[in-house]
């Protein structure tokens, strides 16, 4: 086609436009309307069992938001992950973005009124965030424990130990070990 | 640190101990920054993971400025500084005799710079002469009814008497509401997201006890709208679960001579 059927074409389709218009928009306006109504009805409203969810309020919603937030985590924590050094590099970095959205965590009311959402849901997903945070400190921990590269002679290496919990550590003896240089 | 903060995190000394869990939280939180920073392999402030730190310190910046900011436009007016608060008794009225409640106070607020109150809304309440303590202290409390007085708007919430802050409330409750010689607030909000329920034929409104103040404000706004603009709600009906008879008296509105409230007007319609 040359530039003159081209621009035949082209008219011929603002032409159009112009006249269905109105009921494009009605169309895409009534297209748009059900879709919410059934995203509404089916996946906002509606709680999660409650065998499931316990006493606690959910809705599928919720539980979708968090089912993703998780899985997408464990797929950037795996993903091309080949040896304990690039799993204690990468849950460093993944456990620090994390802390990005949680420190949105104090003043949840604000954000949460100013977003629409509401505070239970908020809450939500604050705790998990959180429960995500310290399981990735506590893997970034006990796999740079496991690789032996806790030096205790430097300020990294006690904001290590500060870092994670005494209870992840692989034994008594290390524990000792550790705080022996610590106070050495 | 981690183990701490996961510890001061249990819902059972969340629920026991919820101000030094709050204060401790924070705390916890900005030592386990400061922590981080210290351990990163990188302390250039723009390079991974310290840029990550960065933006959370200035995530809470921001949100802090926001909420500092948002208090002081709330409570903090020419001639008017701070806004100001009067516990009143809730008394139970039969034939026989008037008895006060012993668990529940109404608490009137004039805030300094007052909104429209909508259902769904609460309020965060600090009431720094309540108590020696209470100055640190600062609770939600929903928004049960709003009214005007010859000095401006009134909203009204229903304390229910638990420990620490409501407890020592009740040391200021009297039977007048004299909001001119009231204590001394800093209201924080409001808060919360109303529920359109204007579209629904038939509205089924859960209370139980206290929950009631969360309710009446949409029973209000619903019967209120119905009138001005016609919304399609058919039947309104709230259920309502209550201990004793006498806690019906929370609902009942005394308030200063020659002020209606509003709610009462459109209930009464």
């Amino acid at each position: 086609m040359d530039l003159t059927q081209w621009y035949a074409v082209a008219l011929g389709a603002l032409v159009a436009l112009l006249f269905l218009s109105h009921r494009i928009l009605l169309m895409i306006r009534i297209a748009l309307s059900y879709a919410a109504s059934c995203l509404l009805k089916r996946k906002y409203h509606p709680q999660v069992h409650r065998y499931v969810r316990g006493s606690e309020k959910a809705t599928l919603f919720d539980a979708g938001l968090i089912v993703a937030f998780v899985v997408g985590n464990v797929i950037c924590f795996t993903l091309e992950v080949k040896d304990v050094a690039t799993l204690v590099k990468r849950s460093g970095v993944i456990c620090t973005i994390n802390l990005v959205p949680l420190a949105l965590g104090e003043h949840m009311n604000m954000v949460a009124s100013w977003c629409g959402l509401s505070l239970g849901a908020y809450a939500r997903i604050h705790e998990w965030l959180g429960i995500v945070v310290i399981v990735e400190g506590l893997v970034h921990t006990a796999a740079g424990a496991a690789s032996q590269k806790l030096d205790l002679h430097t300020t990294s290496g006690i904001a290590t130990l500060a870092v994670s919990r005494p209870g992840c550590l692989t034994s008594e003896r290390q524990l000792t070990r550790y705080f022996s240089r610590l106070v050495l | 640190m981690i183990g701490a903060l996961l510890l001061s995190s249990v819902a059972s000394v969340r629920r026991h101990l919820y101000e030094i869990f709050q204060k401790l939280h924070l705390i916890l939180a900005a030592m386990l920054i400061a922590v981080i920073y210290l351990h990163s392999p990188s302390k250039e402030l723009l390079a991974s993971p310290t840029v990550y730190l960065l933006a959370a310190i200035c995530v809470h910046i921001f949100t802090a400025s926001l909420r500092l900011w948002q208090i002081l436009y709330r409570n903090v007016r020419h001639r008017a500084p701070l806004s100001r608060v009067t516990v009143q008794t809730i008394t139970y009225k039969t034939s026989l005799r008037d008895t006060p409640l012993s668990d529940a106070v109404h608490v009137h607020i004039r805030p300094s710079k007052p909104w429209k109150p909508q259902a769904g809304q609460y309020v965060y309440l600090c009431i720094p002469g309540a108590s020696h303590t209470s100055f640190v202290q600062s609770h939600p409390f929903f928004v049960a009814w709003w009214y005007r007085d010859a000095e401006g708007d009134v909203i009204v919430l229903i304390v229910e008497k638990r420990k620490g802050f409501t407890r020592d409330l009740f040391q200021h409750a009297s039977n007048d509401v004299d909001l001119r010689s009231g204590m001394r607030a800093i209201v924080e909000g409001p808060y919360g997201k109303e529920l359109d329920l204007e579209s629904y034929d038939t509205v089924l409104l859960f209370a139980t006890g206290m929950g009631i103040a969360g309710q009446l404000p949409y029973v209000t706004q619903l019967l209120e709208r119905y009138q001005s603009s016609g919304v399609t709600n058919r039947r309104i009906a709230l259920f309502w679960e209550l201990d004793s008879e006498s806690k019906c008296s929370q609902l009942s509105r005394k308030t200063p001579a020659n002020n209606q409230p509003k709610s009462t007007r459109s209930l009464g319609r």
